[in-house]
């Protein structure tokens, strides 16, 4: 691979090997990150899928995307498939990376079909057939149907297949194969559709961590969101209180208000659950204002919801629940 | 024992603004006045409205009424004061009504409670717990499948829709309830006789272009793709709807296609694209169907949600299906949260500090006061702001560093500004 740092220095020898393994996952992070990582994908083309004028397009999106591609014969005709290169996602030193070039076949194809062809395949019935091959040919891929000029081809043809015939087609052969599809009516459509295809794979590596950190926490997680307070110095400090007391369910920002008024900061809160005899009732006769207007009527915070708020700051359980 | 909200929704609250609205309406329809109609309209939204107002003024926020309405109100009501003032003050003071309403609920409650009582003692305990995790066996014929509909999907924004759904169903006979749902919107029950309801393993989550485009945008979009994965119902199906054109729906097309396919290939999701709300539902109605026509002649067994199996759908005559009650109850949106989890939540509320900070954080200290408790070891203040900078965390082992360490510093143990 052309796009990997050439010989390690002689510095990088003597360096502790701790050290050594924190670079060579810096780098291995690196290379699966969005951008980065179309370098280490390859598209396979079946010569057939360039047919019916649809060629110049595709070719010219993944050169226009910097993929990587190669036209070569597929098992089954009019098939995309994709290729990773192993390096992209391991963690050794550069000098294991040169020797390994080897690239390691993804589970995604896709399957070019005209609109014309697919009619055919409802009236001879012979679309299960095409799916039970495709399935064969690529066993563990999940296959996609890209459908070239179907409405164009319905529109312009009387082809005595309802409506009603192709959706259930289409269908089925999701519920049985697994298998989607998308309908594409020019040729620009179909070969940005492959270029989507290429860059959602190149990233799975990258994404893979992401959701696995996710998962490990059981719920999901973000600090992208718009609500996130950005603190300089002491300044939204305050926000910062008032995004910490909304996340509780059930409280809402009035409610949070009410808090505030009285705690303006943490510690006031928490210097009082000292103090008290009675913490898990401290907050709950803590009158919570309304919008002002006629409408305006006092609310408590309440008992239950009291309890909660000094759980969350007094548990030393982190699994229980609030 | 945990409290308990009661809703209190009084049957007249305004009762003298009522009488005397009537009254006038009347006297005014008996000579022809045009006033007759702007009275009917107060009226109406009068009585739409819940809670009790103090004064003429006060309704000036509702529909019909303007300032000479409210005037008159005012007037009527410091006569009727002058005449009446303890009945007045009886039928004003909410609050007290409230609480005997409150009280009147949490005795019939306990009333309600007794009863119940025995059937936790002895032989009946043991036939109510069987009853919990009762075996459910479907055989082919004994059930019926059902689609449901969640509310959302019916309620808000567009009650055409809803209409347009639901008539749609009718006219192609398909069995469909319209139910909340924890999590997309629209699945599919097989039911039996004994209204037992095992879940199949589909979903779909609709969303209209412009949907799709604000989801994306504020985030939700990710938290419930997140919220359906953990469903583990194994067949996941994103319908995305077009709208008009698709030009005018807030992100451009080439960032939402790349994002539908994101969804198919690191979600697992199958992505279904229809023309209109009518394709939508030509869809759905299709892919019930073929469920139909695969189900109804397997035999199903109710499973926990652990033991669910991928099901390969032309080979298998027994298929194991989750409870809808469990899918529904634990997909659900309100689920309760444990304290780490919150303290989780909290933490990334700070822009800089990022989800593997947060968890790295939480590993050594999993709750507030367990960082509290740390603050308070400390020697110095110096000590303090730095005690979390060290932490690392993330597959690069980054540390916090000094910056968030002293602002978490800060924000628990600074007094004043």
């Amino acid at each position: 691979m052309s796009t990997i740092q050439k010989s390690p220095s002689k510095r990088m020898k003597t360096m502790d090997p701790q050290k050594l393994e924190l670079k060579n996952i810096r780098e291995q992070q690196r290379r699966i990150k969005p951008g980065e990582c179309l370098k280490f994908v390859r598209v396979l083309i079946d010569p057939e899928c360039l047919c019916a004028g649809l060629g110049p397009q595709i070719l010219q999106k993944l050169g226009e995307l910097g993929i990587k591609y190669e036209v070569q014969s597929q098992k089954i005709p009019r098939t995309v498939l994709w290729e990773r290169a192993e390096s992209q996602t391991l963690a050794s030193s550069s000098e294991m990376l040169k020797l390994s070039d080897k690239y390691i076949r993804e589970s995604q194809a896709l399957f070019i079909m005209l609109g014309e062809e697919v009619i055919e395949a409802i009236k001879n019935k012979s679309m299960h057939n095409q799916l039970q091959s495709l399935t064969k040919a690529y066993p563990n891929c999940s296959i996609t149907l890209l459908i070239f000029g179907l409405k164009k081809f319905c529109r312009q043809e009387s082809t005595n297949v309802k409506r009603y015939d192709i959706e259930k087609c289409l269908t089925e052969i999701q519920i049985i194969y697994n298998c989607s599809h998308r309908l594409f009516e020019t040729s620009v459509e179909l070969a940005a559709a492959i270029g989507q295809f290429s860059k959602a794979i190149a990233e799975i590596p990258f994404k893979k961590q992401q959701a696995d950190k996710y998962s490990d926490a059981n719920l999901f997680l973000s600090n992208d969101n718009k609500d996130c307070v950005r603190v300089e110095g002491t300044a939204g400090l305050s926000r910062l209180w008032q995004q910490h007391l909304t996340r509780l369910p059930l409280v809402t920002l009035e409610t949070a208000e009410a808090i505030i008024s009285k705690y303006p900061k943490p510690k006031q809160l928490l210097e009082a659950y000292e103090t008290c005899d009675d913490g898990q009732n401290l907050l709950a006769d803590l009158k919570i204002r309304r919008a002002g207007g006629p409408l305006t009527t006092d609310r408590r915070i309440g008992t239950e919801l009291s309890r909660k708020i000094y759980t969350l700051y007094n548990s030393l359980d982190p699994n229980e629940k609030l | 024992m945990t409290g308990q909200r009661i809703e209190v929704i009084p049957k007249d609250p305004n009762p003298l603004f009522t009488k005397w609205l009537k009254e006038w309406q009347s006297e005014a329809a008996k000579k022809g006045l045009k006033s007759q109609y702007a009275l009917r309209e107060a009226l109406e939204s009068l009585k739409k409205y819940p809670l009790p107002l103090e004064s003429g003024r006060d309704c000036a926020i509702l529909k019909g009424f303007g300032p000479k309405l409210c005037m008159l109100l005012n007037q009527k009501l410091e006569e009727y004061k002058e005449g009446h003032l303890e009945e007045y003050n009886k039928s004003v003071n909410f609050g007290e009504q409230i609480k005997e309403v409150a009280k009147k609920v949490k005795e019939k409650q306990r009333k309600d409670a007794r009863p119940a009582k025995p059937k936790t003692q002895g032989k009946k305990n043991i036939a109510e717990d069987c009853s919990a995790d009762e075996q459910v066996l479907m055989s082919p014929g004994s059930f019926d499948v059902v689609l449901l509909v969640d509310t959302q999907e019916t309620l808000g924004k567009n009650k055409k829709t809803l209409d347009e759904t639901l008539l749609y169903l009718d006219s192609h006979k398909i069995k469909y309830e319209v139910r909340r749902l924890g999590a997309g919107d629209f699945c599919w029950i097989c039911v039996d006789s004994a209204k037992h309801e095992l879940l199949l393993p589909y979903i779909i989550e609709r969303k209209r272009m412009d949907d799709f485009a604000s989801s994306i945008r504020d985030g939700r979009f990710h938290e419930q793709k997140f919220r359906l994965r953990e469903s583990k119902i194994q067949n996941l199906i994103y319908l995305i709807e077009s709208y008009g054109s698709n030009q005018h729906v807030g992100l451009p097309m080439t960032t939402l296609l790349q994002a539908a396919t994101n969804t198919q290939i690191h979600s697992g999701f199958q992505i279904k694209f229809t023309d209109s709300h009518r394709d939508s539902l030509l869809y759905i109605a299709t892919l019930t169907k073929i469920l139909i026509d695969q189900f109804q002649n397997k035999v199903l067994l109710g499973i926990p949600k652990e033991d669910i199996k991928p099901i390969n759908i032309t080979d298998s005559n027994f298929v194991g299906l989750m409870k809808f009650k469990e899918f529904n109850e634990q997909s659900s949106k309100a689920r309760s949260f444990t304290v780490r989890e919150i303290f989780i939540k909290q933490l990334l509320q700070l822009k800089s500090l990022s989800v593997d900070k947060a968890l790295a954080i939480t590993a050594m200290y999993p709750t507030p006061s367990s960082l509290l408790a740390a603050y308070r070891a400390c020697n110095s203040t110096d000590e303090a702001e730095k005690l979390l900078s060290n932490i690392r965390g993330g597959v690069l082992k980054r540390p916090i560093g000094p910056v968030i360490s002293k602002i978490i510093y800060q924000f628990y143990n600074n007094l004043s500004d």
